[in-house]
């Protein structure tokens, strides 16, 4: 009991001793809770989300309706696209109104539309609901990306600083560029060859088609597991720090996982949650995977993803090379 | 011999603390070189410069006359005292890895051979004793056949029977040629192994040369030493006034330093002869003497 108690003690003055520890498991709680409240602060959800096109004052009925999300669309292709994917409940504009027949709820939406502005023009816009498996399954395989980037590099990286290899490394004529080169590439095979087996199971046990190319698809998954890579190794590029790495990781992965479109749309969310969503590279690899294997989207299509992925990558490395130390 | 590495005006600071304070040095090719001193005495910073680890604060570290490059790495050799490898590696993996990072590289089968690895080519690291353990760090540090070979501490904290055993593989690469600088807290290794002993304290160096030869310069040829509660206070003033001796007193002996026996025979008639040794000075006294500090390793 003695011995047991002094353990506890040691250990309890380690953890009090380590202000980068503490400092996290402090903070860390409460960031993501003031985050978490900011962004979903809506005490009262709304039943359905009707997108609104072009000037408004002739449907004021119908937005002054309560319990419904208006959504303002600049662009009619995109805004009829939500409709025929079951993202938006019904559209309107000044003189007509889009439904989608196959969606239950547009069916009620029709009939709050009708019953505020009967004049309105009908226009059917047919589409399939995307099936809940595969609207999740980019953004799983997008998740595990994530983690094993930032976790998968940073974390070795850090320990081979505090135990000495890099030390060790240092002494020989290879170049830190060498070194975050390797880290870079051992890991995005490993990752992109268990990404491909978990698609490849799922695809087949809930036979999901992937209706763009193939190639397309494997193109973004590298560019976004680099990405998350590179943000690794960025994190990781000068600390000895165990707790100050997990607390930097912990700080960029959380906001991802929640804001990044994974488990719900961020349709019709507040303007600065769609900002702060476009900045993270996970947003941007999901919505990228997702066009091409739900819509078939082509390289055109998903060109801006794909760009923004490769300014992280170039980013990052950069910074972390030029960050880079041995101890 | 030809000048392979040398230092001038050396000083090194870090914040508040002088390192290595203006020191001059050169190593010649194939020379074994160990340096010794107390904990803080410098050495570890030196031999970091050295190795092209430190940028010194002033002074150059030139190596065959100029300043040392990026190739200067593949030159060299480097075994620290506490080294981690990457996890799950065998001792065979650890050696081609690094082989990897050099322009050229001894035969892995040669370097296995050469440090008698081969019962555990196939473990992983990190169930090797602490014998087999240094002779892979040792097997590393050759893997690129350096000219020079840095062995920081190697035997820290083998047993006498491992470290017999890295005492035999040093000379089996000092034989070789190669340029060995080395530093450690253990006396015997430096008289054993090192062509040259260079004793360092605060910063700078006290005194260069052969074992044997600093030892001569600074001793007599023998010491008596008689344990204090064998001497009475008189004994002991006319000791002291004994001429062609050099007495040291310490809280447990008396070391009386003589170089003819007929110096200390009135000394031995009048003491019992119980706890009496008679030696002759080795490295330790000489440490001693320098550096005023009891040996820590």
């Amino acid at each position: 009991m003695k011995a047991l108690l002094a353990l506890i003690q040691a250990r309890n003055l380690e953890f009090s001793r380590d202000k980068s520890a503490i400092g996290w498991s402090l903070l860390f709680p409460i960031i993501i809770l003031i985050a978490l409240a900011l962004v979903f602060d809506d005490d009262s959800p709304s039943l359905y989300r009707v997108g609104v096109y072009g000037p408004s004052t002739s449907i004021e009925a119908v937005l002054s309706l309560k319990h419904i999300d208006i959504i303002h669309y600049d662009d009619l292709s995109d805004a009829q696209y939500k409709v025929a994917r079951h993202h938006i409940d019904g559209l309107v504009s000044a003189e007509q109104y889009w439904i989608n027949p196959t969606s239950a709820r547009g069916y009620i939406v029709e009939q709050l539309i009708l019953a505020q502005a009967p004049s309105l023009q009908k226009t059917e816009i047919s589409g399939e609901a995307v099936r809940h498996v595969e609207w999740l399954l980019p953004g799983i395989i997008g998740m595990n990306m994530m983690f094993s980037g930032l976790y998968g590099v940073g974390y070795v990286i850090v320990r081979y600083r505090r135990t000495g290899v890099l030390k060790r490394f240092q002494v020989t004529p290879l170049s830190a560029w060498q070194f975050l080169s390797s880290q870079l590439l051992s890991r995005l095979l490993v990752i992109l060859a268990t990404a491909v087996i978990v698609f490849v199971v799922i695809c087949t046990l809930f036979t999901i088609e992937i209706k763009g190319s193939a190639w397309l698809l494997l193109l973004n998954m590298t560019l976004g597991t680099a990405a998350m890579i590179s943000i690794g190794l960025m994190v990781a590029s000068r600390t000895r720090s165990d707790e100050w790495c997990n607390g930097v990781l912990n700080l960029l992965s959380w906001p991802m996982m929640f804001l990044s479109g994974i488990w719900f749309s961020l349709e019709g969310s507040k303007d600065w949650v769609r900002l702060i969503a476009d900045m993270l590279p996970l947003t941007h690899l999901n919505d990228a995977n997702r066009a091409v294997i739900i819509d078939g989207a082509g390289i055109v299509a998903i060109g801006d993803h794909l760009l923004f992925l490769v300014a992280i990558i170039t980013v990052s490395l950069s910074l972390a090379s030029y960050r880079f130390k041995w101890q | 011999m030809s000048v392979i590495l040398s230092v001038e005006k050396l000083s090194h600071q870090y914040k508040q603390t002088t390192a290595i304070n203006n020191v001059d040095l050169t190593i010649t090719a194939g020379e074994c070189i160990g340096f010794l001193g107390p904990n803080g005495a410098g050495k570890s910073t030196l031999l970091e410069i050295l190795e092209g680890v430190k940028t010194p604060t002033s002074g150059k570290v030139l190596f065959q006359g100029r300043q040392l490059t990026k190739h200067y790495k593949q030159q060299i050799g480097i075994q620290f005292q506490s080294t981690s490898l990457p996890d799950f590696l065998t001792v065979k993996d650890t050696l081609l890895l690094f082989a990897s990072f050099y322009h050229t590289a001894l035969p892995i089968a040669t370097l296995i051979e050469m440090c008698q690895l081969s019962e555990v080519e196939n473990q992983t690291h990190y169930t090797l004793s602490g014998g087999q353990r240094q002779r892979l760090l040792l097997a590393l540090s050759l893997v690129n056949d350096p000219e020079i070979l840095f062995l920081d501490e190697p035997t820290t904290g083998l047993d006498p029977q491992a470290r017999a055993h890295f005492w035999q593989l040093v000379e089996q690469i000092k034989a070789q040629g190669k340029t060995i600088i080395i530093t450690t807290h253990y006396m015997e290794e430096a008289q054993k192994l090192c062509d040259t002993v260079v004793i360092m304290d605060r910063g700078k160096i006290l005194c260069r040369g052969a074992a044997a030869q600093l030892i001569s310069e600074h001793f007599h040829q023998h010491i008596l030493s008689i344990p204090m509660e064998l001497l009475s206070t008189p004994m002991l003033a006319s000791i002291n006034a004994m001429a062609n001796l050099h007495v040291k007193q310490s809280a447990t002996h008396c070391l009386i330093e003589y170089n003819h026996m007929e110096d200390i025979v009135a000394i031995l008639r009048e003491v019992e002869n119980r706890g009496i040794t008679m030696r002759q000075p080795h490295l330790e006294d000489l440490f001693m003497k320098l550096t005023g500090s009891e040996l820590r390793a």
